[in-house]
């Protein structure tokens, strides 16, 4: 950022003209912009400062942070700048100002369920294969993403680029973890171990939510659409079984076990039935109940799913 | 807030603390080492990163900025245990505050201006890596000689 008291530095006003609100991230509104200096569009990330003086939320922060260091990878969503603004009410304002990319994996999704086309495969092999690519970065740099779900993974339609985006829940390994806020975080991605009320996490719910969004590229419809937290859990255990401590140990002592239903594993391929024999094989790994199995990003991008795609531009 | 990130150079690593160990064992075990390491390679280079600005031990003693930084440092120390911080909050703050200091060296400095840059780097590293937030007054309780109103903070 430009030093301050310096003459050519802009308010977010003046560097940027809003053009229209194109959604809401976890804490805040999303705009299109137009850069005036060199006309170029952004994505315009907002975030009220708090009443009580309190400066920057730990949210904006902890993005901030993370994003300047994970924005090197193009399959992150790239932090170009942070300006500083006033409301209507003048009241301070925070902008984070990001590449713009055109549209979402929900929507991208969305848009095969209304036409009743089915996404190709090359195409469900590829955008897999730069989320693993992105994920496996972020691991590798101790960043946890906690928040995986189509909504924030931004895609190019031209290109299929994909990058991951929405890093305010984003955490370092090593820092603690307060549990999920209910009403602003979807269930339907949400690792097991999580929902059974685990505190200490590993990169392995990222793996799962992962699995979860490759399950829904090829069906087109989510593949646990619980809408509370027992539910969840139930859907769930219909698909995969009931977990006990032969195939989870340790299962009975998360704070949330109870006594559930009991249910037998069902193959994977009833839930998705057109993908092939190695994707089932990934995806059954990106899904095993116990985290310390479930495959890593790093990992799962040398899988034989991905042996007959083209790398070079990814 | 243009001073928000110090004008460190852009998409720099962040500090990270190494101080907490992962407590579930069992969740090691399918892991690589090979991947760890990689891991491992990267916080060393981050670290370096997160250094001050080369001469800065001159220019502390050229400022008589040490025995000041260690009256803070007893500080930090002191809030650590009152409000049942991790270490790693100590660290983090000192690093914040001697990395701000680096780079914007002045002859100018005075104790208030030390005391407030200390409340902002500890709210900062809270902030960023504790569950639960403190607010400015809170902090401010335990030592300051006069309270900083939050706005200026």
């Amino acid at each position: 950022m430009e030093k301050p008291g310096g003459g050519g530095v802009l308010s977010a006003k003046e560097a940027f003209e809003k053009l229209e609100k194109v959604g809401e991230g976890t804490y805040g509104k999303v705009y299109r912009a137009r850069e005036k200096a060199t006309g170029k569009i952004v994505a315009l990330k907002k975030t009220r400062l708090h009443e009580d003086e309190e400066g920057v939320p730990p949210t904006t922060l902890r993005e901030v942070s993370i994003l300047r260091m994970l924005s090197r990878d193009p399959h992150v969503v790239r932090l170009m700048d942070v300006k500083q603004g006033q409301n209507k009410e003048g009241k301070t304002v925070l902008y984070l100002v990001f590449e713009y990319m055109d549209t979402d994996l929900k929507k991208f999704i969305r848009s095969f369920r209304q036409t009743g086309q089915t996404v190709p495969p090359q195409t469900i092999k590829s955008l897999m294969y730069q989320l693993c690519k992105g994920v496996a970065f972020c691991h590798g740099h101790g960043i946890l993403h906690r928040d995986l779900k189509p909504h924030n993974l931004l895609m190019d339609p031209k290109t299929m680029m994909l990058k991951i985006a929405d890093l305010g829940l984003a955490r370092a390994f090593t820092v603690p973890i307060k549990k999920y806020t209910h009403e602003i975080l979807t269930l339907w991605y949400r690792a097991p171990e999580v929902l059974l009320g685990a505190t200490h996490y590993s990169m392995a719910v990222d793996i799962w939510s992962v699995g979860c969004i490759f399950a829904e590229l090829v069906t087109k419809q989510a593949l646990f659409p619980g809408d509370s937290e027992l539910q969840q859990l139930l859907h769930i255990f219909r698909l995969l079984g009931t977990p006990n401590e032969d195939v989870w140990p340790g299962v009975s002592k998360l704070m949330n076990w109870h006594e559930y239903p009991q249910w037998n594993p069902q193959s994977l391929s009833t839930a998705v039935p057109s993908l092939d024999e190695l994707g089932l094989d990934l995806l059954s790994q990106m899904l095993k109940y116990e985290p310390s199995k479930r495959i890593s990003a790093k990992k799962a991008m040398e899988h034989a799913y991905f042996d007959d795609l083209d790398k070079r531009h990814l | 807030m243009d001073n928000l990130l110090c004008d460190e150079v852009w998409l720099s690593k962040s500090a990270n603390t190494f101080e907490e160990v992962i407590s579930d064992p069992v969740a090691l075990k399918s892991y690589e080492n090979e991947e760890f390491e990689e891991v491992f390679a990267v916080c060393l280079e981050k670290e370096v990163l997160c250094l001050p600005e080369p001469d800065y031990t001159k220019y502390l003693h050229y400022n008589n900025f040490i025995f000041p930084s260690c009256r803070v440092i007893q500080w930090f120390i002191k809030c650590r245990s009152h409000f049942n911080l991790s270490f790693g909050i100590v660290f983090l703050t000192i690093n914040y505050l001697h990395r701000f200091v680096s780079i914007c060296q002045c002859n100018d400095w005075e104790y208030w201006m030390l005391e407030l840059l200390s409340i902002a780097c500890l709210s900062i590293a809270i902030k960023l890596n504790e569950i639960s937030g403190l607010s400015l007054h809170e902090i401010q309780v335990t030592n300051c000689h006069y309270i900083h109103h939050s706005l200026f903070i």
